[in-house]
């Protein structure tokens, strides 16, 4: 056990911060400073930046353009990323449906599709949720009907709560291609070309006011058989797979350190009741107690990491990942909760941006406390609720 | 980075874990605690030859040069067992305090320990001293002690007791053997099935410890490890609070079926789980971070797993306690045992609020 960081490895956390350093555009770092989302032309340049480096898919095996590091880079990567404020890598790409197509599509299918996943010329959104089929995953109803006559399947049905579907060029979809048998086992995951006849995009809002989610329609689209992932009605046993990576990418570690490090910067400044913030105890309180938790995550992901590293069996999903969910999503939602406290009355204004009518009125951290809270109670809700996560633990870590 | 152990390390695990279930089972437990004194010698004598009191001890010590990772999965096997010896002194402590000695001292010392001949205790606590950090009382006047400790473990049954105490030149480490002249021990059962003592000292001759690192320094090193130590044991005795109660609440029946059917309790049970897993890699830093060289960060870390473990043994302990229902607040039942020990955990080596003040002072971990 070694959890202190060699020479090499401080030597490459050097490099990636030095890389970043001079990659990443002022303008991204200053936007997301301020609490906001990535825009897709920021997510695009970085990712497109860091592919060009060779440093976008940092999971995936060398053959298919990963770069060949260890866990402990990986972790240092993902942490100097975070921790500089630059968006992440394209996480439905590189973190989902990248990784399922390398452990499960044929090479032909690996072959026409990675290269533009790695490179982002594709951007993939996930179509799993339907109005029908929530926490209840398996019992999706989308169809994908075989037509003999013109050798393709045909999709009808509706996905809900897609992030980016309006950004994406392709969906990956699970889709009913049985009603035989246990409701798993009908299943069947298909890559849609999202500019085909009959799929229709509709924004939803959500209540922070921004537009991530949308609906997606599906009437009678084409799609082509090699698009299909392995075999048909085995689409769950990929499902699953993706979801345990999916779990492993939540915790966003360095971004929660790099919101702490601002929280105290900020409270060192903010006057309140006649001194800072930070010297008030009931604030300290907060900050250290969620220092601790956010420090005892961090500890969790290396260690679940540093397992894989040593052999673990990649091909099922690690129940332990569903505690990194819980406390990942736990630990985000707290950060936010954070901020808004500190903005106190300064939280809310729902404004808008530098310039015009409705321009800021607090200070730049403030304007997006309120509405990042409200955003992130997403994170207990997707990838699998806390309840979904508490299930899998009764079930596959205690047998009940 | 790297959280795997080593081969070695899995045999220790492995040995030791062999060990108890075979030597240390619940009803066993009960015989030790209720002979004189609450422990049986031929354990001691049997942890010795595992050589798990060689582990921590330099080479020139005569010990094995091992880290507080060993020391982890010895309190791990421990917490899981409910061990009440006191091998965290042995381990954790006694091998940190003799840093403070000459190299004769720490190697002669180290051999007894070492063969199971010595069982050491350290008396350093003393009566209000509910905060680590106040004034010892207790002093050393030409080779001789006077002053009242508090809470010293198996303090009457110990062969060797370190004990702090303000001497000429300040803060200071004495060695006291058993039995010796002017030195009263009053012996009681602890909540959590141990012995200690309150121990008064009216003149007793003492040896210092010197020709070695400052009291202080020693002191600092002993605190940490002696945390580090108990946060693994408390990390054991959760697994097994957790085991316990997932397998209660599988064979219990009420409403026609078993009760680790509802969901309500099997939330409970898995939220616990998360809990503990948190506390399992706070073990891992605090074993790792409290041979830091960086005093303050070494302590800044513990406290964090520390204020986690304090949490996280609220939250198994009583849920194991609730899950069982009326049997789980019986004796006869060892999970009402778990809960005790881990209770008692959270107060060792300073309370949550103590170690919340040490991180809040500091402004928090260093970044
Ligand atoms: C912002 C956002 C983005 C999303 N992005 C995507 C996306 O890109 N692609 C995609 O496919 N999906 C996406 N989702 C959907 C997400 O995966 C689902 O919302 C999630 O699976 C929960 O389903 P549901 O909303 O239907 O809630 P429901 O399943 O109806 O759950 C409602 C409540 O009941 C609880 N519950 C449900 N079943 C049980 C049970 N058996 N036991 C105990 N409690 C239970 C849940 O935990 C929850 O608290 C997104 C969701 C959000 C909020």
């Amino acid at each position: 056990m070694e959890l202190k960081f060699t020479p090499e490895e401080e030597a490459f956390r050097m490099e990636v911060r030095e890389f970043i350093e001079a990659n990443l555009p002022d303008e991204t770092r200053e936007h997301l400073k301020k609490g906001n989302a990535p825009t897709k032309d920021m997510t695009v340049q970085w990712h497109k930046a860091l592919h060009e480096k060779g440093w976008a898919t940092p999971r995936w095996p060398a053959e298919w353009g990963g770069p060949g590091w260890s866990v402990t880079q990986m972790y240092i990567f993902q942490q100097e990323n975070q921790r500089a404020g630059a968006p992440d890598p394209q996480g439905f790409n590189v973190g989902m449906i990248g990784p399922v197509l390398i452990q499960f599509a044929s090479d032909e299918m690996k072959k026409k599709f990675l290269p533009k996943i790695a490179s982002l010329d594709y951007w993939f959104c996930q179509g799993f949720s339907e109005p029908g089929a929530g926490s209840d995953l398996a019992s999706l109803k989308t169809s994908a009907k075989w037509d003999e006559e013109g050798q393709q399947w045909i999709v009808n049905g509706q996905k809900t709560w897609t992030t980016y579907a309006q950004h994406a060029d392709w969906i990956f979809l699970l889709v009913r291609t049985s009603n035989e048998g246990k409701k798993q086992e009908g299943i069947s995951f298909l890559l849609v070309d999202m500019t085909s006849p009959g799929v229709e995009v509709h924004p939803i809002q959500t209540m922070d006011g921004g537009h991530e989610i949308n609906s997606v329609f599906f009437t009678d689209v084409k799609v082509p058989a090699e698009n299909l992932i392995g075999e048909v009605n085995k689409g769950w046993t990929y499902a699953k797979f993706l979801l345990g990576n999916e779990r492993l990418g939540a915790p966003r570690v360095g971004s929660s350190q790099a919101k702490l490090e601002q929280l105290k910067e900020i409270a060192k400044e903010r006057i309140v009741r006649g001194k800072p913030l930070w010297d008030h105890p009931r604030f300290r309180d907060k900050y250290v107690e969620a220092q601790v938790e956010l420090k005892a995550l961090e500890m969790t992901v290396m260690r679940v990491l540093s397992s894989m590293q040593a052999g673990a069996d990649q091909s099922k999903p690690d129940p332990a990942t569903s505690v990194i969910k819980i406390k990942g999503a736990q630990m985000v939602q707290r950060m936010t909760e954070l901020f808004v406290e500190m903005a106190g009355e300064q939280a809310l204004p729902w404004t808008d941006g530098e310039e015009g009518d409705n321009a800021r009125i607090g200070p730049y951290w403030a304007e997006r406390a309120a509405p990042n809270y409200f955003n992130y109670r997403k994170s207990s809700i997707y990838g699998g609720s806390d309840q979904v996560q508490k299930g899998i633990i009764s079930k596959a870590i205690l047998g009940l | 980075m790297n959280f795997e152990l080593s081969d070695e390390q899995r045999m220790l695990s492995d040995s030791l874990t062999r060990f108890l279930a075979d030597k240390y089972d619940f009803e066993k437990r009960r015989k030790y605690m209720g002979l004189e004194g609450g422990l049986d010698r031929d354990i001691w004598t049997g942890f010795a030859e595992l050589g798990i009191f060689a582990l921590p001890f330099s080479e020139d010590e005569g010990g094995l040069g091992g880290s507080s990772v060993e020391t982890m999965i010895v309190g791990e096997a421990m917490g899981r067992a409910l061990a009440n010896e006191p091998w965290a002194e042995a381990m954790a402590i006694a091998p940190a305090l003799l840093q403070a000695g000459s190299a004769e001292q720490r190697a002669g010392l180290a051999e007894g320990i070492i063969g199971g001949e010595i069982m050491p205790t350290w008396a350093h606590l003393e009566p209000g001293m509910i905060d680590r950090g106040e004034d010892i009382q207790t002093a050393e006047q030409g080779g001789k002690l006077s002053g009242t400790k508090t809470v010293v473990t198996f303090g009457a049954e110990a062969d060797l007791i370190f004990v702090t105490a303000k001497g000429a030149d300040g803060l200071g480490l004495y060695l006291v053997r058993k039995g010796a002249d002017s030195m009263e021990a009053r012996a009681y059962k602890t909540q959590d099935g141990k012995r200690a003592a309150e121990i008064t000292f009216d003149g007793t001759p003492c040896e210092p410890l010197t020709g070695g690192v400052s009291a202080e320094t020693a002191i600092g090193m002993a605190e940490a490890r002696a945390l580090s130590a108990s946060i693994a044991e408390a990390l054991g005795c959760m697994e097994v609070a957790i085991d316990e109660t997932v397998e209660y609440i599988k064979g219990r029946e009420q409403f026609g079926r078993p009760i680790g059917s509802f969901q309500a309790l099997q939330h409970i049970a898995a939220g616990a789980v998360v809990e503990k897993e948190q506390v399992r890699s706070m073990a891992m830093y605090a074993s790792v971070m409290c041979e830091d060289e960086d005093e303050t960060a070494r302590d800044l870390a513990l406290s964090s797993a520390k204020v986690k473990m304090c949490d996280a043994s609220r939250n198994v302990g009583q849920m194991s306690i609730q899950l069982h229902g009326g049997v789980g607040m019986t004796m006869e039942y060892a999970i009402g045992h778990y809960f005790k020990r881990l209770t008692m955990l959270e107060i060792a080596w300073g309370d949550r609020d103590f170690h919340m003040d040490r991180l809040c002072e500091a402004g928090g971990l260093a970044a």
